[in-house]
């Protein structure tokens, strides 16, 4: 049958792929740059790129997709951020930073922010190179397929990956819509041929558990102790990104693993906005946190490096054994001087 | 009652009622003949020419309104396109297209785009649309472009039709598929001038049917086994074959519309069949007087 409904090339969303990704590949494959052909298809009066469309994509142009590709709704629905609600954050917020999903602080359709994330190994596969829905969760700094470290920007010029700008870059009008998606807007280099550096954890538990929930989270299939220890690591990494609880922490943490860690960009205001290599450093000293629990947490507070008000600040709907462990902490400087006098004599006593 | 002049398919529409039969007969029928067997032919074997870098086109060349467009359109449903919902395109084995009203580049890409999208950039350059007209085409799978109403070039000099023909042969390589044209002998004329492009056009004439030619008494015999009648007309009888030939000057169109009409009115006053008598009471007009009619009727 013919109906004369559809655009002529339909490309249906691959496995996990972004809106904004599957979108310019339709315009592309239909021999459009993607400006032109949302204007064409949507409107002058609708604007969309002016916003973050895989976050706070408009309910019509989701119908308009299903409608002139013949994908079902739900299929489409699953290209945008909404598809992590009650996983990563609760409800979609209309402005601000989404809990756990990286900002792209759009400002006259320029990105100021390094938001989008990238697999190199990923961008080779499959028929065409496409972005994927869980490189903008803030949590995903390594593949856990190739077991690399993501990337946030062009290796070459240091510039973020929008790729609905490829076709604006130099070169032959007539060949604009034929470059790969992996194609770095500004200087032309292929991302696919980025460096894939190996992923180097403090220990190997941590990797595996951090791996088990990017995949609870890729498939919505996380357990409740998950959900918890994802909310938990959430906590932490919001202390570890205030500048006024992270001085201590990253100091009694330094002393503890002797090494020199990277702080966070406090010029950021949030953990989701840090680059891809302070992200990892923050994350694994959150997962520290949550390890061998509550030993960890609890030689930090003995330390004084975190402070019982710190750790249940904001915090809604914390996980029990998470606010009995804290609870214990409601104590003053005093005592808490004393139980660590107590625990280290304890400790050396053991060692004897 | 003999049903000898009916098909068989024909003979069971005798059971509808006169308002379905009429209505059979109103919606458009088919009717083969040899030359048109021939043309089929033809663009069968053009459709399924190997994919080459010099791809053959085919012009045929006939008056207004004696069937062209009907015998392609008849091809073109062999053919239909296909949404294709699950596969990454929809696909369409022939574009049929009209020929821009004049002849140059940047329409001709118009009216292609025009056809697949609802809008699209009008002002970009002649360049920039080929390149998308050979990725979608590609895309969707066209296998066959055809261009009806290629007299429209007549709007342009002999130059301007020469390179507008260029442009087509040009097209046909880039999309590595064959181009059918339709249109009036005139339309054609460029192409004598030019070895070239007379190389790469066949061209393919549909004359008028001319009386006393077995091939139009076929025809008729082939449209009176069409019409759902109970009693045989003998529309290839000298009398009343000419008397046809006359009302629509051997264009089948006209023949088609002429036929169906009265055929309807043998129906609604119950004779069954079309005579002569019948014929002579329509309301209508041959082709070539309409325009003397007009004439008179603005009383130039
Ligand atoms: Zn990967
Ligand atoms: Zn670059």
């Amino acid at each position: 049958m013919f109906t004369g409904k559809l655009w002529p090339v339909h490309p249906h969303p691959y496995q996990d792929e972004l809106l904004s990704s599957w979108l310019v590949r339709i315009a592309h494959a239909n021999g459009e740059k993607v400006q032109s052909f949302c204007h064409h298809e949507f409107g002058q009066k609708h604007q969309i790129w002016n916003r973050d469309i895989d976050r706070l994509a408009p309910d019509w142009l989701l119908t308009k997709l299903c409608e002139k590709t013949a994908t079902p709704i739900e299929r489409v629905r699953q290209t945008t951020l909404k598809r992590y609600e009650g996983i990563l954050f609760d409800h979609t917020a209309l402005s601000g930073v989404e809990k756990w999903i990286t900002p792209l602080r759009i400002y006259h359709r320029t990105r100021k922010s390094h938001g989008l994330q990238f697999c190199p190994e990923c961008l080779k596969e499959g028929n065409e190179p496409y972005f994927r829905t869980q490189w903008r969760i803030a949590f995903h700094t390594f593949c856990p397929k190739h077991n690399v470290m993501m990337h946030d920007r062009c290796p070459c010029c240091g510039e973020p990956v929008v790729f609905q700008r490829i076709e604006l870059g130099k070169g032959n009008e007539e060949t604009a819509c034929d470059k790969p998606l992996s194609t770095c807007f500004n200087c032309g280099f292929d991302l696919a041929d980025s460096k894939p550096e190996k992923a180097i954890f403090w220990n190997n538990d941590t990797s595996a558990r951090w791996g088990q929930l990017l995949s609870g989270i890729q498939e919505n299939k996380l357990t409740r102790y998950q959900s918890e220890q994802l909310a938990v690591l959430h906590q932490f990494v919001k202390l570890l990104c205030s500048k006024v609880v992270s001085e201590k922490l990253f100091d009694f943490m330094e002393s503890k693993f002797r090494m020199v860690l990277e702080r966070p960009n406090f010029g950021l205001r949030h953990f989701e906005a840090n680059d891809i290599i302070r992200r990892f450093g923050i994350i694994q000293c959150a997962w520290w946190l949550l390890s061998e629990w509550p030993n960890n947490l609890k030689g930090a507070w003995l330390d004084g490096a975190v402070r019982y008000n710190h750790l249940l600040k904001d915090f809604d709907g914390m996980p029990d054994w998470y606010l009995r462990e804290v609870g214990n902490m409601n104590i003053n400087y005093k005592r808490r001087e004393m139980l660590k006098t107590l625990l280290m004599n304890t400790n050396t006593s053991e060692k004897k | 009652m003999t049903l000898e002049h009916l098909t068989s398919k024909t003979r069971e529409l005798l059971n509808l009622s006169n308002e379905e039969r009429m209505q059979v007969i109103r919606s458009s029928r088919w009717v083969g003949y040899p030359r048109a067997k021939q043309l089929l032919a033809k663009m069968d074997e053009l459709y399924h020419y190997p994919v080459s870098d010099r791809m053959p086109n085919l012009l045929i060349i006939g008056d207004t309104n004696n069937g062209k467009t009907m015998l392609v359109k008849r091809f073109c449903s062999m053919h239909p396109p296909e949404d294709n919902p699950e596969g990454e395109n929809v696909i369409v084995p022939i574009l049929y297209i009209d020929c821009p009203p004049k002849p140059e580049e940047g329409r001709l890409y118009d009216e292609i785009l025009g056809k697949l999208y609802e809008k699209f950039k009008e002002r970009d350059s002649a360049g920039k649309k080929l390149s998308q007209v050979v990725k979608v085409c590609q895309r969707i799978g066209v296998k066959m472009l055809v261009l009806d109403e290629v007299q429209h070039i007549l709007a342009g000099s002999t130059h301007q039709q020469r390179s507008f023909l260029n442009v087509l042969k040009t097209l046909g390589n880039k999309l590595k598929v064959p181009i059918v044209a339709l249109g009036i002998r005139e339309a054609f004329n460029a192409i004598q001038t030019d070895p070239q492009l007379a190389n790469r056009f066949e061209l393919a004439p549909l004359p008028r049917w001319r009386l006393g030619d077995e091939d139009y008494e076929r025809l008729l015999a082939s449209f009176e086994a069409l019409l759902p009648l109970k009693k045989p007309s003998y529309l290839y009888e000298d009398d009343i074959a000419g008397k046809l030939h006359s009302m629509t000057d051997g264009y089948i169109g006209e023949l088609a519309k002429l036929l169906s009409k009265s055929a309807i009115e043998a129906i609604k006053n119950g004779d069954e069949q079309i005579t002569l008598k019948l014929l002579n009471s329509m309301d209508w007009v041959a082709p070539s007087d309409r325009r003397a009619q007009m004439d008179k009727i603005l009383g130039i």
